[in-house]
């Protein structure tokens, strides 16, 4: 039997051995058994019975106040992010009439009462309603947030319906500005030939200049989407009032009196025309206003 | 007859009541064309916008001046006669002279067409038409008339020999021909027996009225020698305009 010495040094700083014990020199068979009790009969312990326990969960009164209390917030807790959400498109479409309105009182009214309209004025307004528009119904997240609580969700669909409108009056504003803006390219272009005569009587030869400087002019301008027609058909009438005024002057220059009656005849004819689709360009016009003041008036 | 004009006045009243109600619907239609009121409505920006493109959409003919040539000559329905005499030293051809101003007179595009017919007699005319040597045109008036240019005194039109031959620079540098100056030169002071003033150039380019001074600067017209149809009127006739 040899020993062999191992250790090690526990956390108080004393040396543990551990010895090896070499155990191949016993042999088990050669040794009779070895008595396990000193008592002539073995003492034979009843099997003891498993009592099968109940689950029983011993919880103090205290934290069962605080589990409950967990609980409780758990439950709460979607109600009451709902009921903020709710809360919150409430309180953004609410807000849209104020602000529309301080918008209106601050920069629409004054506006107005002006005899001539700046350009820009109205694509500003579009812009401020776009601005309100952005700032309305959250949107993202919240959004499917809001479709999980009944009464956030209808808060939410009211919320986006006044959006709509918001978005119905930005569109309308946007489609005066370019109405308005043609008009005054248009006028810009024509403006020669729509100034008052300084002289009693018309020049034929600085007509005709102006007409076809106008008609040169007007090609160049791109209409609104809904006035491409109308632009067409005036683009017909001034080029036929610039022909006019050109066959007008060689009837003069040859003293031609049928031609030159005939010109004339033209003329009127052209002239009527550019005033009839000027008409229509203003019924459309007020059909755009329509729609702008019955938004407005749908948000309020 | 009480009974006739009491219908005629019922009558009336419900023409008036008819002419009244028409100009009620029109004023009704034309206060429903507008949209929206500036003063109060948001985002009213039809009136503005509609007044720019009234502009363009109340554009219309101008008046033009009608070329002497085009006006219609009316019927001759009296007659003024004149007769031709001369004074000083006269080189040019007074037959021509009696000729080229009695074409001038009668022609379509001149006075005539006021409805006078122009009569030379040898004497007692209505009035007098001198071919006056340039020195001699003064002794006419002292004050009204010079040796440069034609003149007219009472019943006397007297034509400048000087300009009779060559007309004048203004005239001939806007390119007139002599023709035109003697047709122009005898309207013109016609023109002032009628009872007409001066009147001068409306615009640049347009031909200038003959009661124009364009012997002596055309004021940017062209040169023309017949009245325009603004100018067809007599006082002296008691032709109105």
């Amino acid at each position: 039997m040899s020993e062999e010495k191992k250790g090690f040094v526990n956390r108080h700083g004393h040396r543990a051995d551990m010895n090896r014990i070499d155990l191949s020199d016993i042999s088990v068979d050669s040794d009779g058994a070895v008595p396990t009790h000193d008592s002539p009969e073995p003492l034979v312990h009843p099997k003891p019975v498993r009592r099968r326990r109940a689950f029983s969960f011993h919880l103090s009164k205290r934290r069962l106040l605080i589990i409950g209390g967990i609980i409780l917030v758990l439950l709460l807790l979607p109600i009451i992010a709902g009921e903020i959400v709710a809360a919150s498109y409430r309180s953004d479409a609410g807000a849209v009439s104020g602000k529309l309105n301080k918008l209106v009182s601050d920069k629409a009214l004054p506006s107005q009462q002006k005899t001539t309209i700046k350009l820009g004025v109205i694509g500003e307004m579009a812009t401020s309603v776009d601005d309100i528009r952005s700032s309305t119904c959250g949107g993202g997240l919240l959004d499917n947030v809001a479709m999980l609580y009944p009464r956030a969700k209808s808060a939410h669909t009211d919320c986006v319906e006044k959006n709509g409108r918001l978005s119905d009056l930005s569109s309308a504003l946007k489609k005066l500005e370019a109405e308005n803006r043609y008009v005054d390219s248009a006028l810009t272009a024509t403006k020669t030939v729509t100034a008052p005569l300084s002289e009693p009587y018309a020049v034929i030869d600085a007509q005709q200049t102006n007409w076809v400087a106008a008609r040169d002019a007007l090609k160049k301008l791109s209409p609104p989407t809904e006035w491409q027609e109308q632009h067409t058909t005036l683009m017909r009438w001034v080029s036929a009032v610039a022909e006019g005024w050109t066959a007008l002057n060689g009837a003069s220059g040859l003293q031609d009196k049928a031609k030159f009656e005939s010109a004339e005849k033209d003329l009127n004819a052209a002239y009527e025309g550019i005033r009839s689709t000027v008409n229509e360009l203003m019924t459309t016009l007020h059909q755009t206003q329509n729609t702008v003041t019955a938004t407005r008036k749908a948000l309020q | 007859m009480m009974k006739k004009y009491g219908s005629i006045f019922v009558a009336l009243v419900i023409a008036l009541g008819i002419v009244g109600a028409t100009g009620l619907t029109i004023y009704a239609r034309e206060q429903s064309a507008n949209t929206c009121k500036p003063a109060s409505d948001a985002f009213c920006y039809e009136p503005q916008i509609s007044s720019q493109a009234e502009i363009l959409g109340s554009v219309a003919m101008p008046k033009l001046a009608t070329p002497g040539w085009l006006a219609p000559a009316q019927p001759a329905t009296r007659e003024v006669t004149y007769t031709v005499q001369t004074r000083g030293t006269v080189t040019a051809d007074v037959t021509e002279f009696k000729s080229q101003v009695n074409e001038t007179l009668n022609s379509s595009l001149g006075w005539s067409r006021l409805g006078v017919r122009f009569t030379p007699v040898e004497t007692g005319g209505q009035y007098t038409i001198w071919l006056s040597e340039a020195s001699q045109v003064p002794s006419f008036s002292a004050s009204g008339c010079d040796t440069v240019v034609s003149c007219t005194v009472g019943n006397n039109v007297i034509i400048n020999q000087t300009r009779w031959l060559n007309g004048s620079d203004a005239w001939n540098a806007a390119g007139g021909s002599l023709r035109d100056y003697r047709h122009m030169v005898v309207n013109h002071e016609t023109g002032h027996w009628l009872g007409h003033g001066h009147e001068f150039c409306s615009a640049a380019g347009q031909p200038a009225p003959v009661m124009q001074q364009q012997t002596i600067n055309m004021q940017g017209c062209t040169p023309n020698p017949w009245p325009l149809a603004s100018e067809m009127y007599a006082p002296k006739l008691g032709i109105r305009s």
